[in-house]
C-alpha cells in the first residue's frame, strides 16, 4: 500500500482529495496545520507527501526545508494558489518534487503523485523497452518489432518521456510542461496533436495498441498483455 | 499605470551645457569680464588721455611761446634751447619757406603735418617706427617753425596696459568658466548618476533609492526626501501585491474544493450520462473562470514586479523554430501551412521563458483562427541589433474601425468580451514586452492579420501613445 500524507488546511479540499486517492487505493494521512503535518511527516513512514503553501503555524516551504534539514527525502508535492512562475521556483528550490496550482484535476492530481512515488525507471539506460518498443536514445532510433518507426526529435523526447512512465497516466500538462517548456494554458491542442502522430507511428492498424488515451486526464504507454 | 516615455539624456554634452553651474560659471564669467574689461577701459582712457593731453598742451604752449618771440631771435632761442636747456625734451626746428632746414633738432619737417599751429601723431623723420606729437606753424616772415614731443613712451605704456589687462581678464574670465565647467560636470555627474538610478525605479525595481549623503547640499536633501516618497511606494506596492495574493488564495482554495468535488460527483454519474455531461460543463465553466482570474494576476504581476532578475541572454531565432517545430503539426492538422523564416541571427537580453510565452500566444492564437487551407507565417528579420519578429496569418484579420480599441483593450487588460478572442492574451504579450522595452505593433496583412515585435529596448512608443496615435506604417506592405 502506498502511503500518502496530505497536509492542508482546507478541509473541504482536503476531504475531496481524501477520498479521491483512498479511492484510486492510496493510503491517506491528514494533517490541517503545518506543525503537525511537520510532526507527521518526520515520526511516520510516508510514500509522498502533499504540502499546501499556505498553512497556520509553519508554511508548506519552511515544512520541507525543515524536512530536508533533517535528511528525510521523502518525495513532495507542492499545492499552491500562487503560480507566478517565481513561486514556482521558489517551491523547487525549497526541495519540492512538482509543484501544482490550485484548482487543479484530481486526476492530475493522482497522476503527479503516482511519477512521484513511482520515480522514472531506467535512468541511466540508453536503450529503453516497452513490449515490443525498443528505442535507441543514442542512435536516435525507435523499432516495434523488426518494424523500423521514424520519428522526429520531438517525437522521441515524447516516446522516451512515456517509456520511462510505462504503465502511467501522463497528463497533457505534465507533457506541455516537461516535453513543450509550456507554463500556461494554450488554445489548440498541441499535446493531443503530437501525440496523435506518435500514436499513429507507434500503432498500425492491426497492432495491438500500447499507447491509449486516459479520458479527460492523459495518456498511457503500456506493454500489451 | 504604465511607465511614462523615458526622457534619456540624448548626449552627455548636451546635459553639461544645460547645467545649472556651468550657466551660473558662464554668467559669473560674463559679469567679472565685464566688469573687469570697464575698469581696464577706464583706466586706459584716463591715464592715456591724460598723458596726451598734457604732451599735447606743452607741446602747443610751447610753439605759441616761440612764435610770440621776435622773428629775429627765434635761431638763437632754439639753439640756446639744445645747448642750455637739455633737459627739455619739447624738440623744436626752423625751417625757412621751403622747407630746408634753418636751426633746430627738427632737421626735417614731418610728413603730412597741417601746419595749424594744432598737435597731430606723426611719424618721427628718421627715427624707425617712432612716433612724435606734433605741431607746426608759418610764421609772418614765410618761416615754418614745428614743435614736437615723442609719444613712444605713451604708447609704450599704452601698450603695457593692454597687455597687463590681457594677462589679467582672460585668465579670469576662463578661470570662472573653468569653475562653472567643474560645478557643472559635478553636478551633472551626480544628476546622471540619479537619472540611471530613477531609470530603474521607472523600470519597476522599487528597492531601488537614490544616492544621498547626510548633512549634505540641496540635491541630497531633495534625494532623501524622494527616498522617503519611494519607501511609501514600495509599502503600497508590497500590499498590493499581498492583496492579489490574497485574493488568488482565497478565490482557489474554495474552487479547487468545488472543482474537486465536480469531478468525483461526475465520476459517480457517469460522464455519458445527461448529469455527468451538465457536471463536466459546470467543470469547465469553474476552470475559465479561474483561468481569467489567473491571466489578470499574472498580467498585474509582471506589470508590478517586474521579474527582470530572470533576464540573460536570449537566441531568437532558436525560440522561433523550436515554436515553429512543436506547432508544425497542429497547422498540418489544420490543412494550414506554418511557415518560420529567420533571416538575421538575433541574441538579445530577456526573459527566455516569457518570450517563448508571448510567440507561442501569438502563434497559437493565428493557428486557432486562421481558416483551413490559409497560411501562418513567423518570421525574424531586421538586423541583429534590431530584430524584428513578425507573426502574421490569413484569417480574418482586424477590422480597421477596430484597430484603435484592439490596442486600447492590447494594454489595459481590459476584461469584457475578450474571453474568447485575442483579448487577455495580446494584453499578456502586450505587457511582457512592456517588461522588455519592445514595442509591439498590430497591423493589417493581406488577408489577416499581423503582428510585429521590434526586440529592441526603447523601440516602443508608449501604450498611451500606441493607443491614442496612428500605428506607424509597416515595412513591406
Amino acid at each position: 500500500m502506498t502511503a500518502i500524507l496530505l497536509i492542508e488546511d482546507d478541509l473541504e479540499t482536503a476531504a475531496e482529495i481524501d477520498a479521491e486517492l483512498t479511492r484510486l487505493g492510496f493510503t491517506v494521512g491528514c494533517a490541517t496545520d503545518g506543525q503537525k503535518g511537520l510532526a507527521r511527516a518526520l515520526n511516520e513512514r510516508w510514500d509522498a507527501i502533499i504540502v499546501d503553501r499556505m498553512l497556520p503555524n509553519l508554511d508548506g516551504l519552511s515544512l520541507i526545508r525543515e524536512l530536508r534539514g533533517k535528511g528525510v527525502t521523502t518525495p513532495a508535492l507542492v499545492l499552491s494558489a500562487l503560480d507566478q512562475v517565481s513561486d514556482r521556483i521558489m517551491g523547487l528550490r525549497a526541495g519540492g518534487d512538482d509543484y501544482l496550482v490550485k484548482p487543479f484535476a484530481l486526476g492530475e492530481l493522482s497522476a503527479r503523485l503516482e511519477a512521484l512515488v513511482r520515480r522514472p525507471t531506467g535512468g541511466n539506460q540508453t536503450v529503453l523497452h516497452v513490449g515490443p518498443i525498443e528505442l535507441d536514445l543514442i542512435r536516435r532510433r525507435a523499432t516495434r518489432g523488426s518494424r523500423q518507426i521514424d520519428l522526429l526529435a520531438r517525437e522521441i523526447q515524447l516516446l522516451e518521456y512515456l517509456m520511462r512512465r510505462e504503465g502511467q497516466v501522463v497528463t497533457r500538462q505534465m507533457l506541455l510542461e516537461d516535453i513543450f517548456g509550456y507554463r500556461f494554458a494554450l488554445k489548440t491542442n498541441l499535446v493531443d496533436v503530437h501525440l496523435g502522430r506518435l500514436r499513429r507511428k507507434l500503432d498500425f492498424p492491426g497492432e495491438t495498441p500500447i499507447l491509449s488515451t486516459v479520458r479527460g486526464i492523459g495518456f498511457t504507454l503500456h506493454a500489451p498483455e | 499605470m504604465p511607465p511614462s516615455k523615458r526622457e534619456t539624456v540624448t548626449s552627455w554634452h548636451a546635459g553639461v551645457w544645460r547645467s545649472r553651474g556651468l550657466r551660473w560659471g558662464a554668467t559669473v564669467a560674463a559679469i567679472l569680464g565685464f566688469s573687469l574689461i570697464a575698469m581696464f577701459g577706464l583706466m586706459y582712457w584716463r591715464s592715456t588721455v591724460l598723458l596726451f593731453d598734457t604732451l599735447d598742451r606743452s607741446v602747443m604752449e610751447q610753439l605759441e611761446l616761440l612764435s610770440a618771440r621776435p622773428p629775429g631771435l627765434l635761431p638763437f632761442l632754439i639753439e640756446s634751447r639744445m645747448n642750455h636747456q637739455p633737459t627739455v625734451i619739447t624738440l623744436a626746428g626752423l625751417f625757412d619757406a621751403n622747407g630746408h632746414p634753418i636751426v633746430g633738432d627738427v632737421t626735417k619737417i614731418p610728413d603730412g603735418i597741417a601746419l595749424t599751429g594744432h598737435v597731430q601723431e606723426v611719424m618721427a623723420p628718421g627715427v624707425p617706427s617712432g612716433h612724435w606729437h606734433a605741431a607746426g606753424r608759418r610764421l609772418a616772415d614765410g618761416r615754418i617753425l614745428i614743435v614736437a614731443r615723442e609719444a613712444d613712451e605713451i604708447l609704450e605704456v599704452r601698450a603695457d596696459l593692454v597687455r597687463g589687462a590681457a594677462f589679467g581678464i582672460i585668465p579670469a574670465i576662463l578661470l570662472s568658466l573653468l569653475g562653472g565647467a567643474v560645478v557643472g560636470v559635478v553636478t551633472e555627474g551626480r544628476l546622471r548618476q540619479i537619472n540611471s538610478v530613477a531609470e530603474s525605479i521607472i523600470a519597476g525595481d522599487l528597492r531601488e533609492r537614490l544616492p544621498e549623503k547626510a548633512g549634505g547640499d540641496e540635491l541630497d536633501r531633495l534625494c532623501a526626501i524622494v527616498n522617503r516618497m519611494l519607501e511609501r511606494l514600495e509599502e503600497g506596492v508590497e500590499a498590493l501585491k499581498g492583496v492579489g495574493d490574497n485574493i488568488a488564495h482565497d478565490l482557489r482554495t474554495p474552487l479547487t474544493s468545488v472543482r474537486a468535488r465536480l469531478e468525483r460527483s461526475q465520476g459517480l454519474a457517469g460522464s455519458d450520462t445527461l448529469l455527468g455531461l451538465s457536471i463536466g460543463q459546470s467543470i469547465h465553466g469553474v476552470d475559465l473562470a479561474l483561468s481569467i482570474v489567473t491571466a489578470l494576476l499574472r498580467i498585474s504581476d509582471i506589470r508590478h514586479v517586474r521579474r527582470q532578475s530572470a533576464f540573460a541572454a536570449v537566441d531568437l531565432a532558436e525560440i522561433l523554430s523550436e515554436t515553429a517545430e512543436s506547432y508544425r503539426p497542429v497547422a498540418e492538422d489544420k490543412a494550414l501551412t506554418l511557415v518560420c523564416s529567420t533571416t538575421v541571427q538575433a541574441v538579445i537580453i530577456g526573459d527566455r521563458q516569457l518570450l517563448t510565452e508571448s510567440l507561442v500566444n501569438l502563434v497559437d492564437n493565428a493557428i486557432k483562427f486562421t481558416p483551413t487551407g490559409g497560411q501562418v507565417r513567423i518570421g525574424l528579420d531586421g538586423t541583429p541589433i534590431h530584430p524584428i519578429i513578425t507573426v502574421s496569418d490569413t484569417g480574418p484579420g482586424i477590422p480597421d474601425e477596430a484597430r484603435s480599441s484592439v490596442f486600447t483593450r492590447f494594454y489595459r487588460a481590459d476584461t469584457s468580451r475578450t474571453t474568447q478572442g485575442s483579448g487577455l492574451g495580446l494584453s499578456l504579450v502586450a505587457e511582457i514586452m512592456n517588461l522588455h522595452g519592445f514595442a509591439i505593433e498590430l497591423g493589417k496583412s493581406s488577408p489577416g492579420c499581423r503582428v510585429e515585435i521590434r526586440c529592441w529596448r526603447g523601440s516602443g512608443q508608449t501604450p498611451e501613445q500606441a493607443a491614442i496615435g496612428p500605428a506607424e506604417p509597416l515595412r513591406d506592405q
